[in-house]
């Protein structure tokens, strides 16, 4: 493997030339998409979010399931694992699309009126998820660093799922604003945990001590704020052009590109892309004095995004990996218990700061979703226990699973949700 | 080529090497880079009044390789690195190539057509031809080979619809040589197209590299050209009459985008021209469908950030290293001068024979001259096509891209000429 590492990028070009990797890239392409166009046609009819649809799909083309086909041999679902990975980097672009959304739902006004509940809500939940996991975990069993690690990945929230379902059905009100904010805030507390945690359990692992705790907060401070920086940087700069241009071409572009570049320069600085985003889209909502009319375009533009990113969100479960009886427990143990974390937590602290009755009631059906963040956080652990392959390999898989189930039932109740709280614009009951 | 990796094994283990040097946050750097270029060229082309496309092309010019290697700091880790990632993103430009000829299919509204009677088709067939026949003669008795000369002359056929509608929009023209004018700038890029497809495998042929001339290397293509056609009309038929039956833009937009790029994704299986098939998928969603499916706007949204990327690229891969050569330079002046002589001289020849009104026959010809994005598509498809003579297809790509960069900025200027003296345009 070392070997193939010291390759040129000159040598791989070749082979990609070679093997014809771009018509494969644009068979896949138009296969997702044929796949994605009956999904549409199903959800609609039997009225289900389109995101359960795209995530179910995803699964069913997940490379374990495709390789059960009888004419797909070895050599075929390898290239295919491969030419799918080559389309990582549409993840991040649909999340930066994602998080200005959240970010252009939040007016001042709304933080104004909801801005206690948002924050007690984001805090409990995200606290919550952590510390019922992790006692959890470490009840059936498992070492505390364990239990430590799997309670961190448990506190943070996928917010695209969750956004994806209020954008379908019109969503609108208290319960609307508040998931909106909550799920994006989750980003931040949810990376102060992890940070905070991920030390503390390696040194249980390793058994020395003595952590510096001002280091391990400064980072993801740096992190946060650096990111509302740069996104209230570029969404002030994003509304000056969008409100002096006033034709089509230039006022995409000026989006495209804003919120490519966010992510793009935060990645390169290390900050949250996901936060610098929010921000662009909250500066650009608050910042600009008139309405800017771009949502219609974001839409007619997010609709392949999303279509592609929450297939390839489907398709990383892996199947093959987890045949064992302990696996499955704790994958059980960790899903369960991160629910009762997350509900129980986002309605406690939606009583204590006396939200409107509909947060009260729905808010936690909101929070389930688990995806991409919380697998590259799996991801990095796994790597940071190299030498301990089954520690990260068990915390990876389970959030293969996990994450794949939570993105198909998550919307389905966030749905209920909204519907039931009566801020669903579209009228559900006929076509 | 000799190939080391093939093994599953190995696959995984090239996986694991794009990990290593995080190729995802590669990406989206490059496509952040790209996008900014785009957000200076919108700029630059509305404060100097030029067709975005020109812009792009400009600043993609700007970034192309022989430019990049004369500021000193920049490492050649980073061109390994920039070639890599284009090339791996390749599919991104065949997408976007495809949506490119579907726009140009979907404009062709047999419709209007009828309303303007015969005379458009004369005077596409006769310009078009003409364009193609004089250049590809000129060329060729300068010195160039005959395949080049070939495929030049199929290029030149095609002109620029983007700025010819610029310019009307800007003088808010009506008339009949406005709409004429529309018809024949979508008419001959349609005309390029079908003539390029029939006219690779003869140029093919004379690389040396194809079957000799028989009559199967004639029909090969038209069975080709034809299966094309086939697969876009019928995926267009069903497109259409599905989009016709719903309104949800959710739906909309995802059968018009499964429609494009599995069209293209199909003729890429059976070996035929993507580029035909796209074309004959926005004709049957034009001309099929019995009322205004309301796609166009969606359409536009979503092409814009992909042409963008496009033409910068394009712009990206001209290579002024290639340029300086006489040969070059010459082939290219007598290509830029023949194609405007023989389009302009088809068009009067038209205007003597056809019945079109007399401001339209006058004046027609001076509209013709721009040349814009089939020209650049076509162009980066030889790049593609005929790797086997890299040098020739790099200097047909080199000199279309430098003229079409050249007519789109002065071709304007006729055009508004030719409406403001034909009293159609309104001030």
């Amino acid at each position: 493997m070392n070997e193939l590492i010291n390759f040129s990028a000159h040598e791989v070009e070749n082979w990609l030339v070679f093997n014809n990797i771009a018509d494969k890239e644009l068979y896949l392409i138009s296969f997702f998409l044929l796949f994605a166009f009956l999904v549409v046609l199903l959800a609609k009819k039997y009225r289900i979010p389109i995101v359960v649809g795209y995530v179910f799909l995803g699964i069913l083309l997940s490379p374990d399931i495709i390789s059960i086909f009888p004419r797909i041999d070895q050599e075929m679902s390898n290239m295919y694992t491969f030419v799918l990975a080559n389309l990582d980097y549409v993840t991040n672009i649909a999340l930066a699309f994602i998080a200005f959304t959240i970010g252009s739902e939040l007016s001042i006004k709304t933080i104004k009126r909801l801005g206690k509940s948002i924050f007690s809500i984001a805090i409990m939940e995200s606290a919550a998820a952590f510390l019922v996991v992790t006692a959890a975990v470490y009840m059936i069993g498992r070492p505390l660093y364990m239990a430590l690690l799997f309670g961190a990945i448990a506190s943070a929230t996928a917010p695209a799922a969750t956004v994806m379902v209020l954008k379908e059905y019109n969503a609108e009100g208290p319960l609307t604003s508040t998931i909106m904010a909550v799920v994006g805030l989750d980003d931040a507390f949810a990376l102060i945990i992890f940070s905070l945690i991920s030390p503390i359990a390696y040194s249980q692992y390793k058994g020395e001590g003595a952590i510096n705790f001002s280091e391990v907060l400064v980072l993801p401070l740096i992190e946060i704020f650096g990111a509302i920086i740069l996104g209230l940087l570029f969404g002030y700069a994003a509304q000056y052009l969008l409100i002096k241009f006033n034709e089509k071409t230039r006022k995409i572009l000026t989006i495209v590109t804003t919120i490519t570049l966010s992510s793009s320069v935060s990645i390169f600085f290390g900050f949250s892309a996901l936060i610098a985003n929010m921000s662009v889209g909250f500066a650009v909502r608050n910042f600009a004095k008139k309405n800017l009319q771009i949502s219609e375009e974001i839409d007619t533009l997010t609709i392949p995004l999303y279509a592609m990113f929450f297939i390839i969100a489907g398709t990383e479960i892996r199947f093959s990996e987890m045949g064992s009886l302990s696996f499955l427990l704790i994958a059980f143990i960790y899903l369960t218990a991160r629910i009762i974390g997350k509900v129980g937590g986002s309605t406690l602290a939606a009583r204590i700061s006396g939200a409107p009755e509909a947060v009260k009631k729905y808010i936690g059906l909101g929070l389930l979703p688990q995806s991409g963040v919380a697998i590259a956080l799996a991801y990095s652990v796994q790597q940071q226990y190299a030498q301990d392959p089954e520690v990260g390999l068990l915390i990876f898989n389970t959030l293969l699973l996990t994450a794949a189930m939570t993105e198909v039932f998550g919307p389905l109740l966030t749905k209920y949700a909204v519907v039931n709280a009566g801020e669903s614009q579209m009228d559900t009951n006929h076509h | 080529m000799e190939n080391s990796f093939e093994s599953a094994f190995e696959l995984h283990n090239l996986q694991e090497w794009f990990h290593v040097y995080d190729l995802q946050t590669k990406e989206i750097y490059l496509l952040a880079f790209f996008l900014v270029l785009a957000m200076l060229a919108i700029i630059v082309s509305k404060k100097y009044n030029l067709p975005i496309v020109v812009g792009y092309v400009l600043f993609g010019i700007v970034i192309s390789p022989d430019i990049l290697n004369l500021i000193p700091f920049l490492e050649s880790e980073f061109h390994s690195w920039y070639e890599f990632l284009i090339i791996k993103l390749d599919y991104i430009t065949q997408i976007a190539l495809a949506f490119i000829v579907f726009t140009i299919g979907s404009e062709l509204s047999l419709r209007t057509f009828r309303r303007l009677g015969k005379s458009i088709y004369l005077i596409t067939i006769l310009e078009a031809l003409g364009g193609a026949v004089i250049s590809a003669l000129a060329v060729y008795l300068v010195g160039a080979p005959i395949y080049m000369a070939l495929l030049l002359g199929a290029i030149a056929a095609a002109s620029a619809p983007a700025s010819t509608i610029m310019v009307l929009k800007e003088y808010n023209a009506e008339g009949p040589l406005s709409s004429t004018l529309m018809a024949v700038v979508g008419l001959d890029n349609t005309l390029a197209l079908i003539l390029f497809a029939l006219i690779s495998p003869v140029a093919m042929m004379f690389i040396g590299t194809g079957e000799a001339l028989s009559f199967q290397l004639l029909l090969t293509p038209v069975v080709e050209i034809s299966a094309a056609i086939l697969i876009g009309l019928v995926i267009g038929y069903l497109t259409q009459h599905y989009i016709s039956m719903v309104d949800d833009k959710t739906k909309k937009v995802v059968a018009m985008l499964t429609s494009v790029v599995l069209s293209s994704a199909l003729s890429l299986v059976f070996g035929l021209s993507s580029l035909i098939a796209n074309l004959a998928l926005g004709f049957a969603i034009r001309n099929f469908a019995e009322k205004n499916l309301e796609i166009s706007e969606y359409l536009d949204t979503l092409t814009i950030p992909l042409y963008a990327m496009f033409f910068i690229f394009a712009g990206a891969e001209i290579r002024f290293s290639q340029m300086g050569s006489t040969v070059f330079l010459i082939t290219a002046l007598v290509f830029l001068i023949s194609r405007i002589i023989g389009k302009y001289g088809g068009a009067i020849l038209a205007g003597r024979f056809s019945d079109a009104a007399p401001v339209v026959k006058k004046y027609i010809g001076l509209g013709l001259f721009p040349q814009g994005g089939v020209a650049i598509a076509l162009a980066f498809s030889v790049q593609k096509q005929f790797t086997q003579i890299p040098d020739a297809s790099l200097m047909i790509f080199n000199m279309v891209i430098l003229t079409a960069a050249l007519t789109e900025i002065f071709g304007p200027l006729f055009t508004k000429e030719a409406v403001i003296r034909s009293g159609e345009a309104e001030e």
